[in-house]
């Protein structure tokens, strides 16, 4: 708590001193960002299983799948869902590698890793839909 | 999935055709019941960041809560599917 003393020679403020000082490096954020993409996941994750075991496991086939990819509602639902679900996971595999990788280039090195393919995956699956949705019918 | 959808529909059946095996289908089960789990789970987590359940009665409760209703999410869906299947 001495840092929080305002020293009376001291021109920096309160806020300035304690900043970078916690073990984290960083605010409030991650962890709220792991519960927001949560909240998002609730009705997007159990659609996206749903209607993946309807029409894509034991779906008709290609035509079908196609189909329901050209409804507004299922690109839109997998698009938020995708963004949501591969943030959500790399949030998530970073605090189980902080926790548990305790060699600091690896643990640098591995969470940079998880970042950029969660971005690859999702950029993939977005490109996916859209490729899809935009398309006309299927076996073009 | 999604790229094997997009790519083209031999693609596609190649991916599909993962599920058809019994293998493919153990994973699936498999993968359906981490599904479950973790979901319920992160319910429990946010009810807890809301203040709630954080009594140690409360955290035995939930904690049976989720193993049972996870159990019975899964055994659910699995009905559905093999109800559809025949």
């Amino acid at each position: 708590m001495d840092v929080m003393k305002k020293d009376a020679k001291s021109l920096r403020s309160v806020l300035g001193r304690v900043r970078g000082l916690g073990s984290a490096k960083e605010g409030v954020q991650h962890w709220w960002l792991q519960r927001l993409t949560a909240l998002a996941l609730i009705p997007l994750s159990l659609y996206v299983v749903g209607t993946f075991f309807n029409a894509v496991v034991f779906g008709s086939g290609y035509d079908s799948a196609i189909g329901w990819l050209h409804s507004p509602l299922a690109a839109t639902s997998l698009i938020l869902a995708l963004v949501a679900g591969f943030w959500h996971a790399a949030l998530g595999v970073q605090v189980v590698i902080e926790d548990y990788v305790h060699c600091e280039v690896m643990k640098l090195t591995s969470i940079i890793a998880v970042k950029f393919a969660a971005v690859l995956f999702a950029v993939l699956g977005i490109l996916s839909v859209a490729r899809i949705f935009f398309s006309g019918l299927p076996h073009v | 999935m999604l790229a094997a959808l997009a790519s083209s529909p031999h693609c596609y059946e190649t991916f599909t055709s993962w599920f058809h095996n019994p293998l493919g289908q153990i994973l699936l089960f498999g993968w359906s019941a981490a599904f479950f789990y973790h979901f319920w789970c992160g319910i429990r987590h946010l009810l807890w960041d809301a203040g709630l359940f954080l009594e140690l009665k409360g955290v035995y409760a939930t904690g049976w809560f989720v193993v049972g209703i996870s159990a019975f999410s899964t055994a659910l869906t699995w009905a559905k599917i093999l109800g559809w299947m025949s």
